[in-house]
Parts: C-alpha cells; structure tokens; sequence
C-alpha cells in the first residue's frame, strides 16, 4: 500500500514539472494574448533589487567598522607591560661599641631590597686572619 | 612584581678576628627572628673563641693542655674541636699539626696577637730562607691521642699540648651555619673561613671576594651555593722576634720553623669550611706543586711569592690577574 501511494506522487509531481517545462508558445497570428495579473507595486525597485540594496549597506558598514578598528590598533602597538619596582632601603638597626680593646663592638645592618636577592649586602671576603 | 627579601649582616669581634654573619629571611616558621638569632649565634661564637683559646688560662683548652692525667674529662665541644684537629692532621698527612704549640710559643706566638701590627710581609720575603715545601714529623705525637665520647675524655701522652687554632675558624663557621639551618640564606664569616648555605643561596649563590695577601685588595670573586671557603696567609698572623728575624704562624712541622714555601697566600673552596680550611693550609704549607694537586678537585686559588695568582681547578667565579679579568665560570681556570 505504501509503495502504491509513493508512485503515485512520483507520478504527479512529473507531470507537473511536465507542465512547466512545457515551452510555451508565443500568441499566434490572429490571436490576442491573454491579459496577465498586474505586477504587485510595480512602481517601486523590486524584491530582488531592496535585497542586494540592503546586503551592501551592511556590508559597507562593516567595512567601515572595520577600518576604524585596524586604524586603532595599528597606532599604538600593544605591549606587554611590566612594572618592575626596585626599592633598596637601608637601615641601621643597632650600632654600639662595647668596652675594651677586646672588640665587643656590634655592628647590625638590615637591608631590604625588592629584588629578593642580596644585592644590597657587601660581598663576603675571604682573607687569612 | 615585587619580591622584598631582607637579609641581616651582622658583625662583630671575636676569636681574635671579625666575625660576619648575612642571614636571609626565615625558612622554618618557628625560627626567631634573624637578629635575635644574630644574637644568639654571637653569644655561641664568643663562648666558643674563650674555651678553646690556648691563650686563656681559664679556657676549657688550657686545662686539658696542663692537666696531669692522662685520661681527661671533657666537654662535647672540647672533644669536637680536638676531633676536627685530629681529622686535619690525618686528611693532610700530619702537615697539619695541632700539638705544635711549643714550636710555636718558641718562634713568639705565645700570646694572643689581635689588634697588633703585623709586620711587613713584602719585606718578611726578602729575608725569608731558601723556599722548600714543609714536610709533616713523622714523630709527632698527634697520632698517640684519642678521644672517648662515651666515657666523655680526651686521651692523650701528658704534656702534648693541643692548639685548635689551625681548624677553630672553620669548624665554629660550620657549627654556625648548622644552627642556621632555619633561615633561607645564610654566610658566616669567621675570619675570613666562609660557610654558605641556605636554600636561598642555591638558587642564587653567594659571590665571595677573595683578598690579595700583599696587596689586600680583591682579586676576583667566586660564586658560592653551599659549603665553605677559607684563605690561609701569611700577612697577618706574622712578626719579628728579638733576633730580628721573620716568624709567622705557619709552621712546618718537621722543623718546628715558620715554613716558607713559595706561597703567601691560598684560598680553598671545600664541602664545609673546615675542609676548606683544611685545604687552604696544605696547599699553603705544602708549596706549589702540592698545591695544585690539594685544590685540584674541590678549587682554589694560590697566591705565590711573587704576588702572581694561579687559579686551580673548578673554579665558579672571575679571577683578576695583574693585567685583565678572567671570567672561570664553569670548569676551567684561564690565565
């Protein structure tokens, strides 16, 4: 039954395509051609014409955007900033001179420094003694 | 980015000589802060200095020396200062001789010598004898001493007297540097024997100016992660005695004489800084040959009579000769 149905749908739909192709013959000698419907708003651009209108407005406004965007952009080059912030501070926390010759004397210095290294420190000397 | 780091330098007098110590930042939570700890390790470092100086006659040193027993009771200070002793006489061949101490009293050294002038070593050459490398006493009687931790004793022959002086430094530099261990970066400075630690310092390592023993200006720089250096020398520790001859304190222990041997001055990187020390003082004492060969693994750099430096071995750092710097980063000394 189903196979039936199909077949004949098949069936129909080719002889509409028939139809269609069909050439039409132009209006013989003798003969008046029959009236065809008026165009609906035939004063104004048609479909086709408003589509392609509105398909290039957008597309030059984009275009526009666009350009505005590249224009940007190119005048100040983007960089990676980096905020690199080197303060050394020094400070003495005690100093005092202990009594004697025998050198009881103390001297402290706390450096800070930023970089997290020792920079701020003297070097070490190794000397014979 | 801000990455604050505050690291401590303290320093003071001790042992005859300036002490320094640069701590980093605390790594253990629980560690104190740096300065009392600066505090706390100059309190050990001066007890340490007054018992075992051989110039004290309250010392813990001076009553073992003068103590009639053979078997002596000591203390675990006292017994690890006299052990580093004995390690150095071993690991140098008996070139490192802590039972000198009457040569060295007889050559003018009975007394403590800081805060004097030394005499002029450029002029000490000149007189000095023929140069020849010190030899160790095969008689010597270091080798007869033992030391008894469970029973807490040093034994050894009456009458041996004991000198620490050649290995204090050293020894109370890593001592230092092991109640240290709670910081992230840490120098202690005894005198010019360095030990370096700290995880801090691994990572970005320590750089360590090394002084011209006739000149005493600096010769380079060695970069320092961990461990320990120390200089040996001539320069300071040197007088005239009332003959008017020449004396220091680096004796060959063969002939109980101040040992010239080419040398002035040589600055050795070690594990530790009483290997450092340990090093420095063979080299010295055993000329130049020997020292090539002493310093050859471990680094160093020498000094000879002339004023020329000669770096040796691994060697991280730059070393200036007369002329030019030369960088030895890496593996190999240039000259």
């Amino acid at each position: 039954m189903a196979s039936t149905t199909t077949a004949t749908a098949v069936t129909a739909t080719m002889a509409a395509a028939t139809e269609r192709t069909t050439p039409v013959a132009g209006p013989r000698p003798g003969r008046s051609a029959a009236p065809r419907p008026a165009r609906r708003g035939s004063s104004g651009p048609d479909r086709l014409t408003v589509l392609l209108l509105t398909v290039a407005a957008f597309l030059a406004v984009l275009a526009l955007l666009a350009g505005q965007l590249r224009a940007s952009s190119t005048g100040a080059p983007a960089r990676p900033v980096v905020v690199l912030r080197k303060v050394y501070e020094t400070r003495v926390v005690t100093t005092m001179q202990g009594p004697g010759g025998g050198g009881g004397g103390t001297s402290v210095t706390q450096s800070v420094s930023s970089s997290g290294s020792a920079a701020a420190a003297s070097a070490p000397t190794t000397r014979a003694s | 980015m801000t990455a604050v780091s505050t690291e401590l330098d303290y320093t003071f007098h001790a042992m005859g000589s300036d002490i320094r110590l640069l701590i980093g930042p605390r790594l253990v939570p629980t560690a104190p802060d740096p300065l009392v700890a600066a505090d706390r390790e100059k309190a050990y470092v001066l007890s340490f200095g007054q018992r075992l100086s051989r110039f004290r006659h309250d010392s813990e040193l001076s009553a073992l020396n003068h103590d009639p027993r053979t078997a002596v009771p000591a203390s675990p200070l006292l017994r690890t200062a006299v052990r580093a002793g004995l390690w150095a006489a071993e690991r140098s061949g008996g070139l490192l001789d802590p039972t000198l101490v009457g040569a060295l009293e007889r050559n003018g050294y009975s007394a403590s010598l800081d805060g004097a002038t030394p005499a002029s070593l450029s002029e000490a050459l000149v007189h000095a004898p023929a140069r020849r490398p010190a030899q160790p006493d095969p008689n010597s009687r270091w080798r007869e001493i033992e030391i008894d931790d469970q029973a807490g004793l040093i034994v050894r022959p009456v009458g041996v007297m004991l000198d620490t002086g050649g290995t204090g430094k050293g020894l109370c530099a890593d001592a230092v540097a092991h109640r240290l261990g709670g910081y992230t970066r840490f120098v202690v400075d005894c005198g010019g024997d360095i030990a370096v630690g700290g995880v801090g310092a691994q990572l970005e390592p320590y750089e360590i100016e090394i002084e011209h023993p006739l000149t005493r200006r600096p010769v380079g720089t060695v970069r320092v992660a961990r461990g320990g250096v120390a200089t040996s020398g001539l320069n300071v520790r040197i007088w005239r005695d009332p003959d008017g001859r020449y004396a220091h304190h680096l004796l060959d222990p063969h002939t109980g004489a101040p040992a010239w041997t080419g040398l002035v001055g040589v600055t050795a990187l070690g594990s530790t800084a009483l290997e450092a020390e340990t090093f420095s003082k063979m080299a010295l004492l055993g000329g130049p040959e020997r020292a090539r060969d002493v310093l050859a693994e471990s680094g160093g750099v020498i000094v000879h009579d002339s004023g020329a430096i000669e770096p040796i071995g691994p060697i991280n750092g730059v070393i200036l000769d007369e002329t030019d710097a030369t960088d030895t980063s890496g593996e190999r000394r240039t000259r």
